[in-house]
């Protein structure tokens, strides 16, 4: 579904990715991990067309889509729910929910998935009225994600979606990002916190200083005793 | 303030407004509430673009002066009426805006502002060397005939009127504008662009939309000045002052919001004024030290300007007003 050929980017001269290839399969859950600083996000931001490339291509569903602009990737079924959350503060849970279906154009159809989206999140229903700058930091992720589905994507892309977030609202998050998944929604998800995202995701890849270093099924990532030693302190 | 009171604060504004020029007759007053008015429909106008979609154009005056130019050599040069050049005006501004809005919106931040500041420039320098437009001469428009179908009038009311009427319009737009779809992903780009665009939010098309929009009622007010004044000429209609007296009556009074631009176009066509008046022709700049001290307070104060600060205000009032604290004017009434 996505292919990630060989891509390099890079902030003004300083090189961030140089040269990472990944894949994900439709219906996959792929986690990216790796420290901080290794190229996590710039991979999930040139994706969805916020980082210009400088070398290499991507494609979804089998056409090029780094030729295309930002906004024309999520009509085509890619939303990238950023770091930090980015919602909008000022504006109502419900607002933020509505501002994500920006390219869905049959307000019917918005609103089925809203409810969906209030089904997943019941939290965000008792709060539709509430702005979003005043939610807890895990009530933000969720209206976060919340807002990536009313785009109704094929690809959500999710970067470090448990960034700030209490402990046992963690286990919620990702519990419900693998129940996204089921629904048929691929989802390639970035995590500090290596353990986690390799518990939920079906393979996963491994980026330092902005190339892939190791790829391969989850349980087998999770099991090298080279990445326990440099991820897990194991 | 709960919707009733809202409604009859407005109507009461609304009446003060129009019966203004009936009762108060002296051309002076006349002629500073006409000021006010104008001011006031260029920070509105400004505060689209501005204030929602957060681009903040130093270089409005190009729009204001394609409005004046359009409307005054359509009516020197083709004998047309300057109604139809008020719309020609709006339509040519909206039509500039959307050429340099896809090349200037590249730039994001103070890049976007300067590079506003130099279009208003190099139209000012284009328009002075211009020999069919007068260039730096400038043009007169003809004094005779008169009435509404000529857009010259001999007293001041008619004017005074029709600013209302540009004003109350460019309110509305904005009002518009503010509650629908467009507004909200306006506001969604001024506060997480990343975010919005990542949204699927189509930013470039979004923000030539606010642009298109805020030129277009700019440059009726330059059709109102050209017929109010019946003499242009680039410094007055295109000059960087004009340009920032727009920017700085929406951020004084308050940016993004819909009273804001006029409460800071009352202020600021104050201060000149009086400063004309106290200091004549010797006090030349004393209005923009006034106006820059009193900016630098509000940024420092209140950076929502002088709307946040009465919203600020109304807000503790209403809190003293809550039950178990009686307001004086109720324990008047209950004695």
């Amino acid at each position: 579904m996505l292919e990630i050929r060989d891509i390099h980017v890079s902030y003004g001269r300083v090189p961030a990715l140089h040269g990472v290839s990944l894949r994900l399969r439709s219906g996959e859950v792929v986690a990216v991990v790796g420290g901080n600083g290794n190229g996590k996000s710039t991979t999930l931001r040139a994706v969805a067309g916020l980082n210009p490339l400088d070398a290499g291509s991507i494609l979804f569903k089998g056409e090029r889509l780094d030729t295309k602009p930002a906004h024309r990737r999520v009509h085509d079924g890619i939303v990238l729910v950023p770091e930090g959350r980015r919602l909008f503060p000022r504006l109502s849970v419900e607002q933020n929910l509505l501002l994500g279906a920006f390219s869905v154009k049959d307000r019917h159809r918005t609103a089925r998935t809203l409810e969906t989206v209030f089904e997943t999140f019941p939290i965000l229903a008792e709060r539709r009225r509430q702005s979003a700058g005043t939610l807890s930091g895990g009530e933000q992720q969720m209206l976060a994600i919340g807002r990536g589905l009313m785009a109704e994507p094929d690809l959500l892309m999710l970067d470090e979606p448990t960034w700030g977030v209490a402990p046992r609202l963690v286990t919620r998050i990702l519990d419900t990002v693998r129940e996204i998944s089921r629904r048929g929604i691929s989802i390639l998800l970035v995590e500090q916190n290596l353990q986690r995202a390799l518990d939920i995701a079906d393979r996963g890849y491994v980026i330092q200083t902005g190339k892939i270093v190791m790829e391969g099924k989850s349980a087998t990532l999770a099991d090298d005793p080279g990445i326990r030693r440099a991820y897990l302190g194991l | 303030m709960t919707p009733p009171v809202k409604f009859s604060a407005f109507l009461i504004l609304f009446a003060v407004t129009v019966a203004f020029p009936l009762v108060v007759s002296l051309p002076t007053y006349q002629n500073f509430a006409i000021l006010v008015l104008m001011v006031a429909q260029l920070g509105v106008a400004w505060n689209i673009l501005g204030g929602y979609a957060g681009q903040v154009s130093l270089g409005h005056a190009a729009f204001f002066g394609i409005g004046a130019y359009t409307s005054s050599a359509l009516v020197t040069l083709a004998g047309l009426s300057p109604w139809i050049g008020l719309v020609a005006g709006a339509g040519m501004a909206c039509l500039f805006a959307l050429v340099v809005g896809a090349i200037c919106f590249r730039l994001k931040g103070h890049y976007f502002a300067m590079a506003t500041i130099a279009v208003a420039e190099i139209v000012q320098v284009v328009i002075s060397n211009c020999d069919p437009l007068s260039g730096a001469v400038g043009i007169y428009l003809p004094l005779t005939p008169r009435g509404a179908a000529a857009f010259v009038f001999s007293g001041k009311a008619p004017y005074y009127y029709i600013a209302l009427t540009l004003l109350a319009a460019s309110l509305l737009v904005n009002h518009l504008i503010a509650r629908s779809r467009v507004g909200y992903y306006l506001r969604a780009i001024k506060d997480e662009p990343d975010a919005a665009r990542s949204l699927g939010i189509n930013l470039p098309r979004l923000k030539l939309i606010a642009l298109a929009v805020s030129s277009a009622l700019t440059a009726m007010g330059g059709t109102l000045y050209a017929q109010k004044e019946l003499f242009i000429d680039p410094p007055s209609v295109l000059g960087t002052q004009l340009s920032l007296k727009i920017a700085l009556v929406a951020i004084l009074g308050g940016v993004g919001t819909l009273w804001g631009p006029v409460i800071g176009a009352a202020v600021l066509v104050a201060i000149e004024e009086c400063s004309r008046i106290f200091f004549g022709s010797s006090g030349l700049g004393t209005d923009m030290i006034v106006y820059g001290t009193l900016i630098i307070v509000v940024a420092v104060k209140s950076p929502s300007g002088i709307a946040g600060l009465l919203r600020a205000g109304v807000q503790a009032l209403q809190a003293r007003r809550r039950p178990g604290v009686a307001a004086p004017q109720e324990v008047e009434e209950r004695a």
